[in-house]
């Protein structure tokens, strides 16, 4: 036996159901083309990794220049660190706390 | 045979919309009026329905840049008119501009037939009744806009909770909890009514 709110629930259930729908008019058709015409064309906006595409091979000349330009800037500067660490470690007066600390 | 091939489908519409042709919303406007007229019919008051259709389609075709062709044009435009109605009822929430209607003795013997009779057609037939609309839309008025559009999706319409989830882009956990919510509160409130033998 459904109780008396469950009772009235259904019937409230079918008059939501049995709404009519209201009709579109022209007027109303044209009101709203009449707004589109207004606004302006939607724009597609690429996603990231399209726009991440479209932009980094930009950068790939500058990137090759700059890795050629400081390959050859090495090359003729003779520029080697690691022996030039190597001589900043053997002249450092604290050479000995160094070596105590590294246990060598 | 050659004329329903020829017809454009709503990808070929939406591209030409993007390339600058709005014209072309026309048809798209023509195809879905009454599918979003049906939906917006139920969820806001009838002088209300055109208003809010109107701003439905004008945020369908703002929005025509985010929708991906492999969902269904007509879910996504449902979601969209559904989206609306809710920010309809919060708006008016809001600007406390929600009608409270008061219920009369006319409403009071509806209530008693309905709770005398004891067929099930008959509650079917009553459903007809300006009255059962008008004591729903006494009761919606009482719950929040959130509760009000989960408890018309859900337990009115019939709508799963995916699908109510999904319409209105929240989760599916957040819509359950809400429909447990409103429903308890509508049964509270109708409950109250037959208690009372009615209001004012």
């Amino acid at each position: 036996m459904k109780n008396n709110a469950t009772k009235v629930v259904d019937v409230l259930k079918d008059a939501y159901r049995t709404k009519e729908a209201v009709p579109a008019s022209d007027l109303w058709e044209t009101r709203v083309m009449g707004d589109i015409r207004t606004l302006s064309v939607p724009v597609v906006q690429p996603g990231f990794p399209a726009l991440f595409g479209r932009f980094v091979w930009h950068f790939a000349p500058i990137a090759c220049f700059l890795i050629v330009v400081l390959w050859v800037a090495l090359v003729n500067l003779d520029y080697a660190p690691e022996y030039e660490i190597a001589a900043t470690f053997m002249a450092n007066p604290i050479e000995g706390t160094l070596e105590q600390f590294w246990g060598v | 045979m050659h004329t329903t091939s020829s017809k454009p489908s709503d990808r070929e519409i939406i591209q030409r919309i993007i390339d600058g042709d709005a014209d072309a919303f026309a048809q798209i406007l023509k195809k879905y009026k009454a599918c979003v007229m049906g939906i917006v019919s139920r969820h806001v008051p009838y002088d209300h329905v055109e208003e809010t259709a109107h701003n439905v389609f004008v945020r369908a075709y703002q929005s025509l840049e985010i929708f991906r062709g492999d969902d269904k044009f007509r879910n996504w435009l449902g979601s969209i008119a559904v989206r609306t109605c809710y920010d309809f009822w919060r708006e008016r929430y809001r600007s406390k501009e929600v009608p409270m209607s008061t219920l009369t003795q006319q409403h009071q013997e509806w209530l008693e037939n309905v709770i005398s009779d004891t067929s099930d057609q008959a509650f079917s037939q009553h459903g007809s009744r300006e009255e059962a609309r008008e004591l729903l839309d006494w009761a919606l008025a009482k719950l929040s806009a959130e509760d009000r559009i989960v408890l018309e999706l859900v337990y009115l319409e019939g709508l799963t909770v995916k699908e109510a989830a999904e319409s209105l882009g929240w989760t599916a956990a957040n819509v359950k909890v809400r429909t447990f919510r409103s429903r308890k509160k509508l049964h509270k409130l109708l409950s109250g009514l037959i208690g009372k033998g009615m209001v004012q």
